[in-house]
């Protein structure tokens, strides 16, 4: 380790400039910088340039460099891939070790678990929660690459049920929790006899939680494990037809399911019936390009078309369902090999042997139809399921009618069979038995949005309702599902599902919750956002770095209004009376234009009056919410302003180093004796009275804010953290990772709207923490997020230059 | 902030680093998608070809021992090709139609369309890279070093446009710089 206390030569300088040096030797350098200015000094002098440097820099127009253009590579494209690619890494691993994925999934676990009794679970590294939502966990049915499934107890309804709950880490990835419950929720509208059904959708902690009915019986993958080679042709038969049946159901509804394979082929006892399991992969066809181009499923069953990331439609099932019968017919996967990744390509090369080769034992048709399903084009396959039941149909009857005789034998012993076993039998039903009809019970349905149509749902009963304050249904006990008569990309109807329970009236809070309007004004990055106070319909101010301030009223029809100013604006507030709206940002070449400009909130060709003092960008304006005071800042710190007589204050916090802290945001407690100040490292809590410090604290604030006596900030490191004025630890909720760079606090104290570097306004509950909801829309990062009047919707403004209106869900 | 010798490569051979793999397709997609699009193919084909592509560099670089002298560019230029020569074999023997589509057999390996030119490949990988790790940086540092040395632009505009000291632009050069370097040795090769 070398040691700076004298000077640095200028070669060692310049290796440090272009980053040579590890880590530690830089830190050594940079201490001995700090202490001196020789050093400093001399590193302005330094050309400091490599190929690094070189080939960092934007070329300069030197006619030589059209080839090196990087526009060849269009971004959108760039994004669609790199998801996919990155997908090869796991994609492979699993095909590597199949036991960790295949056999080891959490269906195939449910089973042999359940099968055998109270098996106690494999594996233990977390404790298992005593309750999820209003079921008891009785233990670890088994994990899988997707996730855990749980066994459950419905008390309500008095039966066991199957939880899947998605790995962490799967839902991490974007829009993986939102995709899930989006595609089981179109799943549970599916109801058939091949078919699992899905009882309800729940999201707990952000993971998307499936509750299906505990199954008996085994999964395909198990049974052609037992058997160890070709299935019978009468079982191969009749697997595929009602897998066929189920996915016929599915398709008929918009519904692809993506992933068939063996181990979501379930095959219940005692009624030897063939379900389609999982459709969490399912994606809903048509539902926009973003969904048909996402990459799914499981290779060895992986259609050509979804490992190329390319659109998908029904005939992808088909080509997988094909996979699977040739599976069954031979014992070998079509599409496996000793090296790993051919599991992946082999489907983008030659197609396998054909079944009756392998298999002689296959008729001529079955193998035929295996290989059109199979065919690398998807023009080339069946164009439907009910093709394929067609052709399995005829041959079913072919050789029904070659065995007649055999056939009708079999059947009178079978039904001899159940005659005697009868008795015995209904012991193991009654575990399986559907829950006991009781009365119906009047359900009031509340809503604040009037005019929306819903359709309350349970198994194959729908009541039509149309919301308005105050609705009473009578409705049987159960578990109801819930939709809008007219479905809405934008809004999410919540909740979703509840449950009826006997002798109990009860009332529903419905929220159609999502977006109600958004504006596109302005041209670039949409800055601050302010919202009047008091008035209804609202209000929404809102300014940019397109130097435009905008007046919005969303009840409106008419287009918002918009002025220009002289700066890229970066801040906006509004004072408590509605009456003044304060602007402020700068410019970064002069003029700089550090102003804050005051005007009338309702008459903009009125004067403007001028706040003279910063001389950086203004990055943070806020008033005192008994009108006297308007706080702003910047770089330099907080300029305290009396607004009746235009003085200010300035005050300052510095760094260990001498330089203030900056200032990004602003508030005034309730009671307008107190600011809070936030900044890139660091809060800090202002007396108003006395201008004096009281409290510093190191966090990064992107955002601040007061909830009651309590103060709240968040900021890159996406966490949330509360505490008082004498608590020396804050209160940190669950970290989103992601920069959180706005937030909002609701006027009761019981809600935070928080905005993202990612472009989500996030809503959570101050009280345990827990997320509450989370609405998209945004591209880029949202800047500014506000609450509206009584907290039932909220506005935001992010990077993507738009401004948009919040329907919230009922706390 | 994390500390010293991660590059990318120790972190892909090591194997047990998830998010390695995916910081090389970030990288990279952008590259090899230009390379394939120089040669015409479509989109379609281009990812096709870019997924036989990563599958190989997958498998190779998990059990990668790092070389000096070794060049990775002039590797993956192999690979490139020879996964480009497998596909149009491929589509001839199904006797797809050939349409006006390049024929690596027929082409001089010296066509500038194919080659991974040194400046070109070292100025797209540099940028996409310093890009990719503006998350890692306080945002005045990554700033502060991709206005000085990306735009090239005065050491002290640059301080005063950001708020910071001019020491503070130069050890922000320092900081992000080695952290390229160290994220993509042997890659720069």
């Amino acid at each position: 380790m070398t040691v700076y206390s004298a000077c640095l030569p200028p070669t060692e300088l310049e290796q440090f400039l272009l980053g040579y040096h590890d880590d530690e030797q830089a830190q050594n350098i940079e201490s001995h910088l700090l202490e001196c200015d020789e050093c400093r000094q001399r590193l302005k002098a330094l050309a400091a340039e490599d190929e690094l440097v070189r080939a960092l820099r934007e070329p300069k127009s030197d006619g030589k460099a059209d080839r090196a253009k990087p526009a060849e590579a269009p971004a959108d494209l760039v994004q669609v891939l790199v998801p996919h690619f990155k997908r090869i890494a796991r994609q492979l691993e699993e095909t590597a070790t199949p036991s960790s994925f295949a056999t080891n999934s959490a269906v195939s676990a449910l089973v042999s678990t359940f099968t055998a009794g109270s098996g106690a679970p494999s594996e233990t590294e977390t404790p298992l929660p005593s309750m999820l939502g209003r079921y008891e966990i009785r233990g670890l049915l088994g994990r899988g690459g997707m996730g855990t499934v749980l066994h459950g107890f419905d008390p309500v309804l008095n039966r066991s049920v199957a939880i899947k709950i998605l790995q962490p880490e799967w839902v991490a990835e974007d829009g993986m929790a939102e995709r899930l419950v989006k595609e089981a929720r179109a799943a549970a509208a599916v109801e058939h006899d091949n078919i699992v059904s899905i009882y309800s959708v729940e999201v707990r902690l952000g993971s998307p939680c499936i509750v299906m009915p505990l199954l008996k019986g085994m999964s395909l993958h198990q049974r052609l494990a037992e058997v160890d080679g070709p299935l019978p042709l009468d079982e191969i038969l009749r697997i595929a037809r009602d897998a066929a049946n189920g996915l016929a159901a599915a398709h008929a509804q918009g519904l692809i399911h993506c992933d068939i394979k063996p181990a979501n082929i379930w095959l219940e006892s005692p009624r030897d019936r063939a379900k389609i399991l999982d459709f969490g992969l399912a994606i809903i066809h048509g539902d926009g390009e973003g969904d048909a181009r996402s990459i799914s499923g499981t290779p060895g069953y992986l259609a050509p078309e979804q490992a190329r990331g390319l659109p998908l439609d029904q005939r992808t099932d088909i080509f997988s369902l094909g996979c699977v019968l040739y599976r069954m017919a031979t014992g070998t996967a079509p599409f496996t090999g000793e090296k790993r990744m051919k599991a992946l390509w082999t489907v983008l090369s030659d197609p396998p042997e054909s079944a009756n080769e392998l298999n002689p034992q296959i008729p001529e048709a079955l193998s035929e139809l295996i290989e059109r399903m199979m065919s690398r084009a998807a023009v080339h396959r069946p164009a439907t399921v009910s093709d394929v039941i067609e052709v399995l149909d005829s041959i079913d009857r072919h050789f029904a009618e070659l065995r007649g005789g055999i056939v009708r034998r079999r059947w009178l012993v079978a039904m001899f069979g159940a005659a005697v076993l009868g008795g015995a039998g209904v012991g193991g039903w009654a575990l399986f038995a559907a829950p006991r009809v009781a009365k119906p019970v009047p359900v009031t349905f509340l809503g604040d949005e009037p005019g929306i149509d819903i359709i309350v749902r349970r198994d194959s009963h729908e009541w039509p309702l149309h919301l308005g304050p105050e609705t009473t249904l009578s409705l049987p006990p159960g578990d109801y599902a819930v939709r809008p008569t007219t479905a809405s990309e934008h809004r999410t109807l919540v909740p979703e599902q509840f449950v009826v329970t006997e002798d109990k009236s009860q009332i529903v809070r419905m929220a159609y919750v999502g977006e109600l309007a958004r504006h596109a004004t302005h041209t670039q990055m949409v800055t601050g956002i302010a919202v009047m106070s008091g008035v209804n319909p609202p209000v929404i101010f809102s300014v940019g770095q397109d130097r435009a301030l905008v007046r919005w009223e969303p009840a409106q029809k008419a287009l918002p209004v918009f002025e220009n100013l002289s700066y890229a604006a970066r801040c906006i507030a509004i004072s408590p009376d509605g009456v003044e709206i304060a602007t402020a940002g700068g410019n970064k070449t002069v003029p700089r234009e550090t102003v804050i400009e005051l005007r009338s909130a309702n008459q903009w060709d009125g004067p403007v009056r001028k706040l003279e003092g910063h001389t950086r960008i203004v990055t943070a304006l806020a008033y005192s919410s008994d009108g006297v005071w308007l706080a702003s800042g910047s770089a330099e710190g907080v300029l305290l302003w009396n607004r009746a007589t235009g003085e200010s204050q300035l005050l300052q916090e510095l760094s260990p180093d001498g330089n203030p802290y900056g200032v990004a945001s602003l508030a005034f407690s309730s009671d307008s004796r107190r600011l809070l100040t936030g900044g890139d490292s660091i809060v800090t809590l202002w007396d108003v009275a006395t201008k004096e410090r009281k409290q510093s604290r190191a966090s990064g604030a992107r955002a601040v804010g007061f909830i009651k006596e309590k103060i709240v900030a968040a900021g890159d490191d996406g966490a949330i953290r509360i505490w008082s004025e004498n608590e020396m630890e804050p209160r940190a909720f669950v970290s989103i990772v992601r920069p959180i760079l706005a937030m909002s606090v609701s006027t009761d104290g019981e809600q935070l709207l928080t905005g993202d570097a990612d472009g989500n306004v996030r809503l959570w509950s101050v009280a345990t923490g827990e997320m509450r909801g989370m609405l998209h829309g945004h591209s880029r990062a949202v800047q500014s997020v506000a609450y509206l009047g009584n907290g039932r919707q909220a506005v935001s403004a992010a990077a993507d230059g738009t401004v948009r209106l919040w329907q919230l869900p009922f706390p | 902030m994390t500390t010293t010798s991660h590059t990318l490569i120790e972190r892909l051979s090591s194997g047990a680093d998830s998010d390695a793999w995916g910081r090389f397709v970030e990288l990279y997609t952008p590259m090899l998608l230009a390379w394939c699009r120089r040669i015409g193919l479509s989109d379609a084909d281009a990812a096709d070809l870019m997924q036989t592509v990563f599958v190989t560099l997958y498998e190779k670089l998990s059990e990668f021992r790092y070389d000096p002298a070794r060049s990775f560019r002039a590797w993956l230029k192999t690979v490139l090709m020879n996964a480009w020569r497998n596909q149009v074999r491929q589509r001839s023997s199904r006797a797809a139609s050939a349409g006006n589509i390049l024929d690596p057999d027929l082409i001089p390996e010296t066509d500038p369309r194919l080659q991974l030119d040194e400046a070109e490949y070292r100025a797209q990988l540099v940028r996409r890279a310093l890009t990719l790790m503006q998350a890692q940086f306080e945002p005045n540092t990554w700033k502060a070093c991709w206005e000085f040395v990306v735009q090239d632009r005065a050491a002290a505009d640059v301080a005063a446009e950001l708020g910071i000291s001019e020491n503070a632009v130069y050890l922000a050069k320092s900081r992000v710089l080695r952290h390229l370097r160290q994220e993509l040795r042997w890659f720069l090769d």
